[in-house]
């Protein structure tokens, strides 16, 4: 099964209609200001009454994506939201209005309430669930709404909606198409309770699946109160359509100023699912007016049995992510903003994978390089521009996700993914400061940490720590990455659960540094099995850790320290085992011997940077007593280092007659396809 | 007239040539890879990423057998142009591939401009 994702149409705006074009010259330039506004405030709105009402933890993280659709289904106003959900979001209402508009047994009628969680009908991965409602005027389809959120349960093999040993698509669990879940605004019972059915965890899905409907209808009544009530349908369809048009006239004006050119990066994951193995995503862009191509061949071969894959639709909404949140950031998020833009694939690839792929993990990871390749691209196309302010690094990976499964301190079965690591990575450094440290999720950075104590309360686990940064942990450069933090944690009031977790990085930095800044760090997983832990708790003992460090340098804690991959399989992890995961720190700006040293100590105060790195990296030279910069002594310093750079480097065509001749072991490239060029 | 591409690269467009932005060293003709105009340097990525642990297959840090960390240097003055980390012998990426004559035409004039040439804002280095 499966629909056309490969068509344009997807993703850029669809021509307008008669409809459109008869209304949008009724829309004048004050009432546009103020009535795109209104949109955008009627999207945040059903943000709040949609994380308000929610169970999961990306819900109540406000890691969501709500967005006002026209009647062709093209995206005309968003929240600063998830833009990845909310491009491909498009393509199952298109699919809707294409397949089920005129069909007598399904249609489309005021108070419809479609649900999809199926990849290759417009979805990410099946995770990632979406409501769509039609908005109704008087018998009359004049736009959509949507709703979507990564439910931390699928019906998978494994617990947690992302398995890391699925093989194809039927380990992963529930794939719904586009289908009528509710009519007349209410949800039919019968089939929320088969929904329900499928996953371990009832309670969460079903909540869930109402907060969506809840944050539709609540987008509806407010487009008909407060944009039709108070200018009229006609007004509504124009005022859709001015934002489409307005982001994509602005955008395209913006390309065309650009340097024309070609940029390449290529970007590198160690991992393909359960088994290790290096692959290649690849990016080549090439800007010629106001046209910009990525093209991503020359990237490695699907991966035949594991979840490390991603369809080709997934990244171009991948890229919306930088397209709306830097690029385009002060126009509307619309379908028009993405009009500029082509793509290119080669079928049967890591990022076009074939219709029985497992993709569970696959957006995460080598989706995710491909989403970070462009930031990198495109800062070497923006610097000789007026918006050269844009060339930033990228932000830290998304960090592997804790996933869990078992019953909760209630009794209640449980299942989900722990959001954490996702809302507390670091951001990637600009041309003028550090990257934000804990900035949040890369997909959504209006998301937030959720509450250590509320979720202690809902969820059975305690947190050892989670409010230290991890040192070192982000790019070093003139201008560091925001760092993140490594967060423990330890099953609590429960005997086990059964914990899991997928993501590569471990072997091969998965991010870059910006003009000459180093990549942030391949930290892995930590574990400790049988650990004094509670024993300690209990005595309120000094010896309590604080940070991942102080327990592999100190062994403050007692009992079996396994370092490990974070593609680390479902297993039980008993009362006493601690699990530790990291969340990533972000790229860096420019090189580290141009940082300023008073920046390099203060670091080293807040324990965000190490003595080793002040001292071998930043080349500080400071008093270890007062932390504070000798600068005269350090620029000597760089000094020295500058020289020994022009005595270690070669003339490249020498270097690189030598360096060709070097190869990775066969067993590290067995996945990779072609070597050099996959 | 020179163009600042990059934090540490311009392109001077009467002489076609990239430049180092921080000394004004002549790299190599603007229209080949700014790269062929550095020197070269391989190194171990723990003599940057510290690694946590002395031993195990996860250190805190790159593998190097996985990946190596390549540095590109001014001649002239030993700045950091540009880094790449790659797993060994995999081909150096030619990562900026301008359209000098569409910038010449933009800045230097000689002829229509074309449509996507560059803006005369922002860049001037």
């Amino acid at each position: 099964m499966g629909i056309k994702l490969d068509t344009a149409d997807m993703w850029k705006p669809s021509p307008p209609s008669q409809r459109e074009l008869d209304c949008v010259g009724l829309v004048e330039a004050a009432d546009f200001e103020i009535y795109a506004k209104k949109l955008d405030l009627i999207c945040a709105e059903a943000r709040v009454i949609f994380v308000k009402m929610g169970a999961a933890q990306m819900l109540q993280s406000g890691d969501v994506a709500l967005g006002i659709y026209t009647a062709q289904g093209d995206l005309a106003a968003a929240d600063v939201s998830i833009y990845l959900h909310l491009v491909t979001g498009q393509i199952p209402i298109k699919y809707i209005i294409d397949a089920y508009l005129n069909d007598p047994t399904v249609g489309v009628k005021d108070g419809d309430i479609f649900f999809v969680n199926e990849a290759t009908f417009g979805g990410i991965h099946n995770p990632d669930m979406i409501a769509i409602m039609p908005i109704f005027f008087e018998e009359e389809l004049v736009g959509w709404t949507l709703a979507a959120l990564h439910e931390g349960e699928t019906g998978a093999v494994d617990p947690g909606g992302m398995s890391v040993a699925a093989k194809t698509r039927y380990d992963e669990g529930m794939h719904w198409v586009p289908f009528k879940v509710g009519e007349n605004y209410q949800l039919k019972q019968d089939l929320v309770t088969m929904m329900a059915n499928q996953v371990r965890d009832p309670r969460m899905h079903t909540i869930d699946l109402k907060a969506r409907a809840a944050a539709c209808e609540r987008m509806i009544k407010r487009v008909r109160e407060e944009v039709i009530g108070r200018k009229g349908v006609d007004f509504f369809i124009g005022l859709m359509r001015k934002n489409i048009d307005t982001a994509m006239e602005a955008g395209r004006a913006m390309v065309r100023e650009l340097n024309d050119g070609v940029y390449r990066t290529p970007m590198f994951l160690d991992a393909v699912g359960a088994d290790y193995g290096l692959v290649r995503m690849m990016l080549t862009v090439t800007k010629k007016g106001d046209e910009i191509t990525l093209d991503f061949s020359g990237t490695s071969p699907e991966t035949p049995d594991g979840p490390f894959n991603t369809y080709k639709h997934v990244v171009i909404a991948g890229s919306a992510l930088y397209i709306y949140q830097f690029l385009f950031s002060d126009l509307p998020p619309t379908a028009g903003a993405m009009a500029p833009f082509d793509y290119t694939f080669t079928p049967g690839s890591l990022l076009d994978a074939g219709a029985d792929a497992a993709v569970a993990c696959g957006v995460l990871t080598s989706g995710f390089l491909a989403f970070y390749a462009i930031p990198s691209c495109f800062a070497k196309m923006l610097f000789d521009s007026e918006w050269r302010h844009k060339a930033v690094a990228s932000w830290g990976t998304p960090s592997p996700p804790f996933m869990y499964g078992g019953l909760n301190q209630y009794g209640l079965p449980v299942a989900g993914l722990a959001s954490d690591a996702l809302n507390t990575q670091g951001a990637g450094a600009r041309q003028d400061k550090d990257g934000e440290n804990t900035a949040g999720f890369s997909f959504c950075p209006t998301g937030i940490l959720q509450d250590a104590e509320f979720t202690e309360l809902q969820l059975p686990w305690m947190y050892l720590f989670r409010n230290r940064f991890m040192a070192d942990n982000h790019g070093f450069g003139k201008y560091r990455g925001g760092t993140g933090v490594m967060i423990g944690y330890m099953p609590h009031n429960v005997p086990w659960l059964v914990c899991g977790s997928s993501q590569g990085g471990n072997k091969f930095p998965p991010e870059k540094g910006l003009f000459g800044g180093y990549a942030a760090m391949t930290a892995p997983a930590v574990s400790i099995n049988g650990s004094d832990f509670a024993e300690l708790f209990a005595e309120s003992s000094d010896k309590i850790p604080f940070d991942v460090y102080e327990l592999l340098e100190e062994r403050a804690v007692k009992g079996e320290y396994v370092v490990e991959s974070m593609i680390r399989p479902f297993r039980p992890v008993m009362g006493d085992d601690i699990i530790l995961m990291p969340s990533l720190g972000g790229s860096s700006y420019g090189e580290v011997l141009e940082r300023d040293p008073d920046l390099v100590t203060a670091d080293l105060k807040a324990g965000i940077t190490t003595p080793w790195t002040a001292d071998n990296v930043y080349r500080v030279v400071y008093d270890p007593e007062t932390l504070r910069a000798d600068h005269e002594a350090t620029a000597a310093a760089r000094d020295a280092e500058r020289e020994k750079r022009k005595q270690r480097g070669r003339p490249y065509a020498e270097f690189e007659k030598e360096w060709l001749q070097k190869r990775p072991a066969d067993e590290i490239i067995k996945r990779y396809g072609d070597w050099p060029d996959p | 007239m020179k163009r600042q591409i990059t934090e540490y690269l311009d392109i001077d467009l009467v002489s076609e040539m990239w430049c180092c932005h921080t000394c004004g060293e002549e790299l190599v003709s603007a229209r080949e890879p700014y790269k062929t105009g550095c020197l070269v340097a391989e190194r171990d990525p723990r003599e940057i990423h510290r690694p946590v642990l002395d031993e195990g297959p996860f250190t805190f840090a790159p593998d190097p057998e996985w990946c190596r960390l390549l540095e590109f240097y001014c001649p002239g003055c030993g700045g950091m142009i540009e880094t790449e980390y790659l797993p060994p012998g995999h081909p150096i990426t030619h990562d900026i591939e301008l359209d000098i004559d569409a910038m010449k035409r933009k800045h230097l004039g000689g002829g229509a401009g074309d449509a996507g040439s560059g803006s005369s804002a922002g860049g001037e280095a």
